[in-house]
């Protein structure tokens, strides 16, 4: 235990055990008193749960079951947080995929105008399916747009929601 | 239904995590037996009771939030002291917090003035124990005041059992030389 001498280990075991002096033979005593490297472990030993002791005295604990509520609270919390957490990653990426969505329809909307966008693009799908093709596609933007907004708006409520 | 199922193995998921590895009976006997020797490595190593008290709490329910299987007493025991060991390092690794190393001596002794005047064996400790580094403190509590064996305290402080075998040989000779001078330089 000391790297000085083979004899300290056997001595801070006596004085932690609370046996010494009187549980070591005089031969040992002897070598003690002798010894630097175990007077000094026994000196410190002594010392330090000479301490301890006196501590043992001073400390007010707080009651066991006030830690046990603490720890439950906080483990309640963290399994709490564990299984949540997909679901916020699944609003995350609801609300990140919208907005994206949002930003290319405006772009759309910039290059085609915002004319060609109308319910008239249903009845000539209706009419002339070939023909209507093209025309089809501004009141497909909105019904995109619409529920996109609807998907986004939900998500940045459960999210909000979530952070309340 | 894989959504429900998945719902349904979360909630029971959510059920195991929050279990505590003990029960509270089981705690209150663990807490009556480690409380006082945990506080006193705490406040003999920072010097503050108020920040022992702290760290004992925060101990406690780390302890008991970990998912850390402990078999026995003593290995439980040795493991709130790791926990312990960690939180008074990032306590001191902490910015805002003046580190202990440069704490003014009167700071570490906690029986105050008086007690620091009088020659008694722990008066002399406080001021030698004032003396030494933060790694030596912890080491010196460990194997003399608890009484842990190098690879105890290795694991406690994670580090190598061969340095806590010269380490604690230095810093065990030093406190000697401070307490032949009477905790004294």
């Amino acid at each position: 235990m000391t790297g000085t001498c083979s004899r300290a280990d056997e001595v801070r075991k006596l004085v932690m055990g609370g046996q010494w002096p009187a549980g070591a033979g005089d031969e040992l005593r002897g070598h003690v008193s002798a010894c630097k490297g175990c007077s000094v472990m026994a000196s410190i030993t002594l010392a330090m749960r000479g301490a301890r002791e006196k501590d043992f005295e001073r400390v007010r604990l707080e009651p066991a079951g006030l830690i046990w509520w603490r720890a439950q609270l906080r483990k309640r919390r963290e399994a709490m947080e564990q299984v949540s957490r997909p679901m916020l990653k699944v609003q995350t990426v609801s609300v990140g995929a919208s907005l994206l969505v949002a930003v290319v329809l405006l772009a759309w909307l910039g290059l085609h105008g915002a004319s060609s966008v109308g319910w008239g693009g249903w009845k000539a799908a209706a009419a002339s399916p070939f023909a209507g093709l093209a025309s089809l596609g501004g009141a497909t933007v909105w019904l995109g747009v619409v529920v996109l907004a609807a998907l986004g708006a939900a998500a940045v409520y459960f999210l909000v929601e979530r952070e309340g | 239904m894989s959504w429900e199922l998945t719902l349904e193995q979360r909630l029971q998921q959510q059920a195991a995590a929050s279990e505590l590895p003990m029960d509270s009976a089981q705690f209150a006997a663990f807490y009556e037996r480690s409380a006082r020797p945990l506080w006193a490595y705490l406040s003999r190593v920072s010097g503050d009771r108020t920040l022992a008290e702290d760290l004992m709490q925060e101990s406690f329910v780390r302890f008991l939030c970990a998912t850390h299987g402990c078999d026995g007493e003593v290995e439980a025991r040795r493991y709130l002291f790791r926990i312990a060991t960690n939180l008074l390092r990032d306590h001191w690794r902490r910015p805002v917090a003046s580190s202990l190393d440069e704490v003014p001596e009167a700071a570490l002794a906690m029986c105050g003035a008086a007690a620091m005047s009088a020659m008694d064996s722990e008066a002399m400790l406080e001021r030698a124990m004032a003396k030494m580094g933060l790694r030596e403190r912890q080491m010196l509590w460990l194997a003399h005041a608890e009484g842990y064996s190098h690879k105890e305290i290795a694991e406690v402080m994670d580090l190598g059992a061969t340095s806590v075998r010269l380490l604690l040989f230095r810093a065990r000779r030093k406190i000697g030389q401070l307490l032949e001078n009477g905790g004294a330089a």
